[in-house]
């Protein structure tokens, strides 16, 4: 691995953070609060070494894969290290690993956070909390490959490496095009979002962190009792559409402006995460009317945001899911592994995979009976190919791997099982609030250090689908420095 | 601009890279899956699966607002259907490579127009015209000519021996009207040359000059002209055949020719095409066989076995029994960087002239003929100077042309000059210039007949009544 090269491209991306940040200053000189300073002072440090960057390294626009790999997970760290420095300058957050978490937490769109009393923080703060989830969402990479054409065709590897699913398909034949027409729609609903929030009596501020918030699938919001706090039904009613629509693939989106509506409506994934949402809000609802609100309305109200929530891993709350039913909470908990369609802005599995996977398991148990059938995997009309299967099932084995490891550190820190669970599952499919010690209205301060470090790194696996961040693990990305060290020397 | 490219055989493939590096939006149709997913990885360009020839996958491209289809399977008969469905949906330009020439000669029922096809290519059938080109002018590596024949451009490497090796260019005394149009280094640098410049061992020159410009030269190049008598081809591959009866219908010259190839069935086959020609069965790689077959008093071996690494070693093989002359093809690009290292003649890949003739069809400039040299670095270019060109009034020293553009003729009311600082460019002059790759934007835009939008919605108008 050329060191030269991935540094060139992540001082680009340094660049880009720190442009960034300008608009929370606009906030933050708006509002002519204090943390105007922290700003300033975080964008020099943040261009700085940006341009540093590119001064000790030369580009090259013929990225091998391995360097994709490295470049892609590379960035994710050093955008949300950079990303920190606000919340760690302005003193919200004295502590760096926790305005690493809160960063990390903003960019992988998880939405978890470490802050006590969100409401007493300056504007300018908040709004970059939001806006690390917007450029998250879609993904920084994403971003990068649309505004640099001169990737090429290895702008490919770098976005299929940070795209949500299996199989990342271009809409229009270059990659580049490709990217900026997936941002142009996400700006584009996000706009429409923005509106109809400000109409059902949001400030632009709310209106815009809310938006920023919903569309990446994060969960930040500026109240400590998140949506919950506003007490405004029908702004919930704009959230849950739009959390339904960021959990939906925006390819076919695409497809749906250029008024192919079939697209949509045929869709084999779209329809199995319509009917998993509205089976869930259903069971949900008839669960809470019983034994919790005895009014069916306000059951639905409560349910349907929750459910959509977390299935699309936004992580917005508007009631203390904690304190309901176990059986209630058992459906969330496992909605937190599902997550949204391949190509959202969602995280955790996809409904792809568990589709897939299910279709698999039912292969697998007609075998038995027909052992010499040939029984191609479909979705929609396309045959899925066994390597696709194959590196499903591998994702699903390591996601639980994972799971399992990182849960079972965390309850040797001595933290409770079902705190330690869904605090890794949330984390991990970064929806953001969890249960018990993590739930809806706690927050993730009390967790030790090494707890949130490992925290922390579960984000980062879970946004980028743990195999781009694995890949780094090979001995060949040790290998590779050693020679590094000698080409810099020629 | 949106192009389809149905194949991703060599030449698709090359097309699609020369394309989408050209910010063109190219589409390819292929049905083999292991290609599809390696096209994929390789190039920023959309690769469909499946049959170039059917409506679902070509509408599946979008063939509706398609200005180029390039039909280049294997199978002639797919590319012709395609092209046909591609201008019932009124896709501008269409190219069919056509191999058969059955399907092209005159006795077809079809004529090209009623198929759909507006430029048929032939890659075998250029390469092999480019060979027995080759084959008459022996001494040089290539030859080209440009308006009509009377301009003429020569590509030739000096040896390490030649007396013309560390002088200056301006030292050179070159034929009046003729210049050295670029050349290119060993280690695969185009250099566009001036007069300061110094001429190295193993350079290529290219010399633009006049017809004659060949036998006023030949004292600079390496040897005097021998006459090329005894001629052997080796593999009976569609280029083989092609150049042998090429040959074979040069009376004058009355060649000797041998081909030899692997396969009986083959050479069979091949000899019912040929005359004159005495085809042999046996191995090319077989040094008993080469001694036997007289191979060490032939005057050229042409090596086109369909391998590159048989026609490469092969050809090394002739030139060590003491063949003059050996001509090889090669169809990968991955070779470039070594081949004129390793001391093989002349060099002929289909893939590059095909893709040169596509080439000229997508600039924004009336192209007369494109020719890509052997490293790829440069191109030749013959142009029209449209009307409203921005360079159109302009004398040269005031055109800012950069240095990676060198026009190397003028020919204005059938005169043929060299243009200098002085010379002023107008309207409808033909130029034959050598232009590096990464100068292309600008040829665009000092060439390129300026299209106002006044002017262009007019056009739109005119088309619509």
């Amino acid at each position: 691995m050329r060191f030269s090269v991935v540094g060139n491209l992540l001082g680009t991306l340094l660049i880009f953070i720190g442009l960034a940040q300008i608009f929370p200053l606009i906030w933050a000189f708006f509002y002519n609060e204090p943390d105007l300073k922290v700003f300033i002072i975080s964008i020099l440090i943040t261009l700085s070494a940006g341009f540093a960057l590119r001064k000790i390294t030369r580009f090259d626009n013929d990225i091998s894969l391995r360097e994709s790999f490295a470049f892609v997970s590379l960035s994710w760290i050093l955008a949300s290290g950079f990303g920190a420095l606000p919340f760690y300058l302005s003193g919200a957050l004295p502590s760096y690993i926790d305005a690493y978490f809160e960063a990390m937490s903003g960019f992988t769109t998880t939405g978890a956070t470490v802050i006590e009393d969100i409401e007493a923080l300056p504007h300018g703060i908040l709004f970059w909390r939001s806006l690390t989830h917007w450029l998250g969402g879609m993904g920084i990479i994403a971003l990068f490959v649309a505004i640099m054409p001169k990737l090429g065709a290895r702008g490919m590897n770098l976005l299929k490496a940070e795209v949500p699913g299996p199989i990342a398909d271009k809409v229009v034949p270059r990659v580049a095009e490709t990217a900026k027409l997936l941002w142009g729609i996400y700006v584009a609903i996000s706009a429409l979002e923005t509106v109809l929030l400000m109409l059902s009596g949001f400030s632009l501020f709310d209106a815009l962190t809310h938006t920023f918030a919903t569309m990446a699938t994060g969960g930040f919001s500026t109240k400590n009792l998140s949506v919950g706090g506003f007490n405004n039904p029908l702004a919930e009613l704009i959230i849950i559409v739009f959390m339904f629509i960021a959990g939906g693939n925006f390819s076919l989106y695409y497809c749906v402006a250029k008024k192919n509506y079939n697209a949509l409506l045929k869709d084999e994934e779209f329809r199995f995460y319509t009917s998993v949402v509205v089976f869930c809000i259903i069971v949900a609802t008839l669960y809470l009317n019983i034994f919790e609100y005895r009014n069916m309305l306000l059951s639905l109200r409560k349910a349907a945001f929750q459910v959509i929530s977390i299935i699309t891993t936004t992580g917005f709350t508007t009631e203390n899911f904690d304190s309901w039913p176990p059986m209630v909470k058992g459906i969330l908990f496992f909605l937190m592994f599902i997550g949204g369609c391949g190509g959202s802005t969602a995280g955790a599995i996809k409904q792809i995979r568990i589709m897939v996977l299910l279709k698999h398991g039912y292969r697998e148990i007609y075998k038995m009976v027909h052992p010499t059938a040939v029984i191609p995997l479909r979705v929609g009309k396309n045959v899925v190919s066994e390597d696709v299967v194959t590196s499903i099932m591998g994702f699903l084995f390591l996601y639980l791997l994972i799971f399992a490891v990182a849960a079972v550190t965390l309850t040797s820190l001595g933290i409770d099982l079902i705190s330690s669970l869904s605090a890794v599952a949330a984390t991990l499919g970064n929806v953001g609030p969890g249960l018990g010690l993590v739930g809806p209205l706690n927050t993730y301060a009390p967790i030790p250090p090494f707890g949130k470090i490992v925290l922390t790194l579960m984000m980062l696996i879970g946004r980028l689908e743990i195999y781009t961040v694995l890949v780094l693990l090979l001995p060949e990305y040790r290998r590779y420095t050693y020679q590094r060290n000698i080409s810099l020397f020629k | 601009m949106k192009i389809i490219i149905i194949g991703g055989g060599e030449v698709g493939l090359e097309l699609a890279k020369r394309l989408s590096g050209e910010d063109m939006d190219v589409i390819l149709i292929e049905q083999n899956p292991k290609i599809v997913r390696e096209i994929q990885n390789k190039l920023d360009v959309m690769v469909i699966r499946g049959n170039g020839a059917s409506v679902n996958t070509l509408e599946k491209a979008g063939l509706k607002d398609t200005d180029l289809l390039i039909a280049v399977t294997q199978i002639d008969e797919i590319n012709i259907i395609a092209c046909m469905i591609a201008k019932k949906f009124g896709v501008k330009r269409t190219v069919a490579r056509i191999r058969n020439e059955e399907y092209e000669d005159g006795s077809q029922v079809l004529t090209n127009e009623q198929l759909g096809i507006d430029i048929i290519i032939n890659p075998e059938k250029v390469a092999a015209e480019e060979i027995t080109k080759i084959i008459r002018t022996p001494n040089v590596d290539e030859i080209e000519y440009f308006v009509d024949r009377r301009v003429l451009v020569i590509g030739f490497t000096v040896y390490p021996n030649s007396k013309i090796v560390n002088q200056k260019i301006k030292a050179l005394p070159l034929p009046e009207s003729s210049i050295i149009g670029a050349i290119t280094r060993e280690n695969g640098e185009v250099v566009i040359p001036r007069g300061e410049d110094v001429i190295l061992p193993n350079d290529k020159l290219y010399i633009i000059g006049k017809k004659d410009l060949l036998s006023e030269i030949g004292w600079l190049i390496r040897h005097h002209t021998d006459r090329t008598q005894n001629i052997t081809i080796f593999g009976g591959s569609r280029i083989g055949l092609h150049v042998a009866r090429l040959l074979e219908k040069n009376k004058k010259n009355g060649f000797n020719l041998k081909l030899i190839d692997k396969d009986l069935d083959k050479c069979k086959d091949i000899c019912m095409y040929l005359n004159k020609t005495m085809v042999i069965n046996g191995d090319v790689t077989n040094l008993e066989f080469l001694k036997e077959e007289d191979i060490p008093n032939t005057d050229a071996v042409v090596a086109v076995t369909g391998d590159d690494e048989v026609n490469l070693l092969t050809s090394l093989l002739a030139k060590q029994l003491g063949v003059k002359k050996t001509i090889s093809e090669v169809v990968k690009a991955d070779y470039n960087i070594v081949l004129n290292k390793i001391g093989v003649d002349s060099i002929i890949s289909p893939r590059l002239l095909t893709v040169g003739q596509i080439m000229k069809l997508i600039r924004k400039i009336d192209i007369v003929s494109l020719t890509i040299l052997k490293n790829e670095k440069a191109e030749i270019v013959e142009l029209i100077v449209p009307k409203n060109a921005r360079i159109v009034g302009k004398k040269l020293a005031e055109a800012n042309l950069p240095r990676g553009i060198n026009i190397g003729t003028l020919v204005r009311d059938n005169n043929i000059t060299i243009p200098n600082g002085s010379t002023e460019i107008r309207a409808g002059d033909r130029l034959v210039m050598f232009v590096k790759k990464e100068m292309n934007k600008i040829l665009e835009e000092s060439f390129s007949a300026k299209t106002s939008r006044k002017f262009l919605l007019q056009n739109e108008m005119a088309m619509e009544r």
